[in-house]
């Protein structure tokens, strides 16, 4: 990582960022998801919280990739 | 219930852990701003709030500050924690993303709730036993655990006070020192020295400062056991530094402000100790403000099985023992009636255990168990016999019976090491 300029490095730190945060939605609605399981009257609030999970993992996902073409990049 | 304020502007996140901790009956309130948490700050009552660092109008840690409530940071970059520890003293605790539910619950409860909530019913912050008395015992310490204010543990040998002095300290002050002091079993002349500190060359041998444990505890729990063993002169420094809060170092002219809290533990009867003037009267009711009784174990009704299980598991983790008691030996422990109380019975089956390693069962118990030695005999009671005689009949009787050892005779005597001690040297000097 000592090839990486700072603007790369800030980069990176945010991007790990951005993924912990995506991380934390998708924790806390799994654990809703669990919470919500028996309650049959509450399929409308866990169809919403499989789409939440599924749009941070897609974030997740997209700076993840981001993070190794920065890497890729400085060699 | 705490009042929890959650500060995060991440809706995915405040939306579904609102309603996690809702579901656990915890009163939530969020905000997505430093401007919107102040405002609900400054209209509501919050026990705790979770503040994330990086907030759309500045740093999570301008919410904290004197008037904050108990506040943990949450944080999505890992590497910050240098800068948490910075504020460390004004941040109760630092959680990184991503978080689960039991790492907010954790941060929520103290650890001495915490600790009772995981282990069930009938565990509390180390003790274990589900008995109406033990279950009276942690409502007991809930309620007085987060106050400042002394508490006096009254109880017989064996029961357990240094657990109860403990579970106090972690609900008070879980991340302040807690100082145990034997007060029976400091050497009378070292006392003072040691309770309150001294000054440099205030007697032969001082060659520094030294801080007694008051003021070594700082912002913890001093717990003064065995109060009734301490010596009558150091009595009224006591009594004085609980009035005044302060206390003067031996050699020195100046009060030093103290902040622990004061946790004292007697298994003696103190009204007795006061009526032969061996213990002081304003002291004991300056102790007494929180009163807590410890049951003996023959009271708490199927507590023995509950301790002897839990007994049994440590040893066979430790010792590799047999899990599992037979049923003969389950019932004689039950049967008994532990004058050494939960101290004993650790004992006994302990003993018990390692006897039978190798064993599918524990059972057998030690020699003797069923049956202790009686006192008639030859040598034993008659009628004529002095009061003092018959003491000592009964403390040496007791000693041969655990073979001289002085911890377990003193134990199951209901005295402290001290006074077996001195009962002792006294029949040698009279010999």
């Amino acid at each position: 990582m000592t090839d990486l300029s700072d603007a790369d490095k800030a980069a990176i730190r945010e991007n790990v960022h951005t993924i912990n945060n995506a991380l934390n939605v998708v924790s806390m609605q799994v654990e809703l998801v669990r919470l919500l399981a028996n309650d049959a009257t509450a399929a409308d609030k866990v169809a919403a919280a499989i789409d939440t999970v599924l749009d941070e993992c897609q974030k997740a996902g997209g700076v993840a990739s981001d993070i190794s073409r920065i890497i890729k990049a400085t060699g | 219930m705490p009042n929890i304020l959650l500060v995060d502007d991440d809706a995915g996140f405040t939306d579904a852990t609102s309603a996690l901790l809702s579901a656990e009956g915890l009163n939530v309130c969020t905000a997505s701003t430093i401007a919107e948490a102040r405002s609900l700050l400054e209209s509501g009552t919050f026990d705790i709030q979770f503040v994330d660092l990086a907030l759309p109008d500045g740093s999570g840690l301008e919410l904290v500050d004197k008037r904050s409530p108990r506040t943990v940071i949450i944080t999505g970059h890992p590497s910050v924690e240098t800068a948490i520890r910075a504020v460390r003293d004004r941040v109760d605790d630092y959680l990184v993303k991503p978080l689960n539910k039991a790492d907010l619950l954790s941060a929520i409860l103290t650890p001495a709730q915490a600790k009772a909530t995981t282990e069930g019913s009938g565990r509390f912050a180390g003790m274990v036993g589900e008995s109406p008395q033990m279950q009276a015992l942690y409502s007991e310490l809930e309620r007085y655990g987060p106050t400042n204010v002394t508490v006096l543990i009254r109880g017989e040998s064996g029961t357990g006070k240094d657990l109860v002095a403990r579970a106090l300290h972690e609900i008070y002050a879980p991340k302040e020192k807690f100082i145990a002091v034997n007060c029976g079993a400091i050497p009378a002349e070292l006392i003072a020295s040691e309770l309150f500190g001294h000054e440099k060359g205030s007697f032969t041998g001082a060659t520094g400062k030294h801080l007694g444990f008051f003021e070594r505890a700082g912002n913890g729990t001093v717990f003064l056991d065995e109060i009734g063993e301490l010596p009558l002169e150091q009595q009224v420094t006591l009594l004085r530094v609980l009035e005044n809060r302060t206390v003067q170092r031996v050699g020195g002219d100046r009060d030093v402000k103290i902040n622990a809290r004061v946790v004292a533990a007697t298994n003696a009867d103190i009204e007795k100790a006061i009526a032969a003037k061996e213990f002081r009267e304003d002291l004991y009711y300056r102790l007494m403000v929180l009163p807590v009784d410890v049951p003996p174990l023959r009271e708490r009704e199927g507590d023995v099985e509950l301790l002897a299980k839990h007994f049994l598991a440590q040893a066979a983790d430790e010792h590799g023992a047999p899990g599992e008691f037979a049923d003969a030996v389950l019932d004689a422990l039950q049967r008994h009636s532990w004058p050494g109380n939960v101290r004993e019975l650790k004992h006994t089956v302990l003993r018990s255990a390692l006897m039978c390693i190798g064993n599918n069962k524990v059972d057998q118990l030690p020699v003797g168990f069923e049956r202790p030695p009686a006192l008639s005999g030859d040598g034993g009671l008659t009628v004529g016999m002095s009061i003092r005689e018959v003491e000592r009949e009964l403390i040496m009787k007791t000693l041969d019976h655990y073979d001289g050892n002085k911890t377990q005779t003193a134990e199951a005597l209901g005295v402290s090491l001290k006074t077996l001690y001195n009962r002792l040297n006294e029949y040698e000097a009279s010999e």
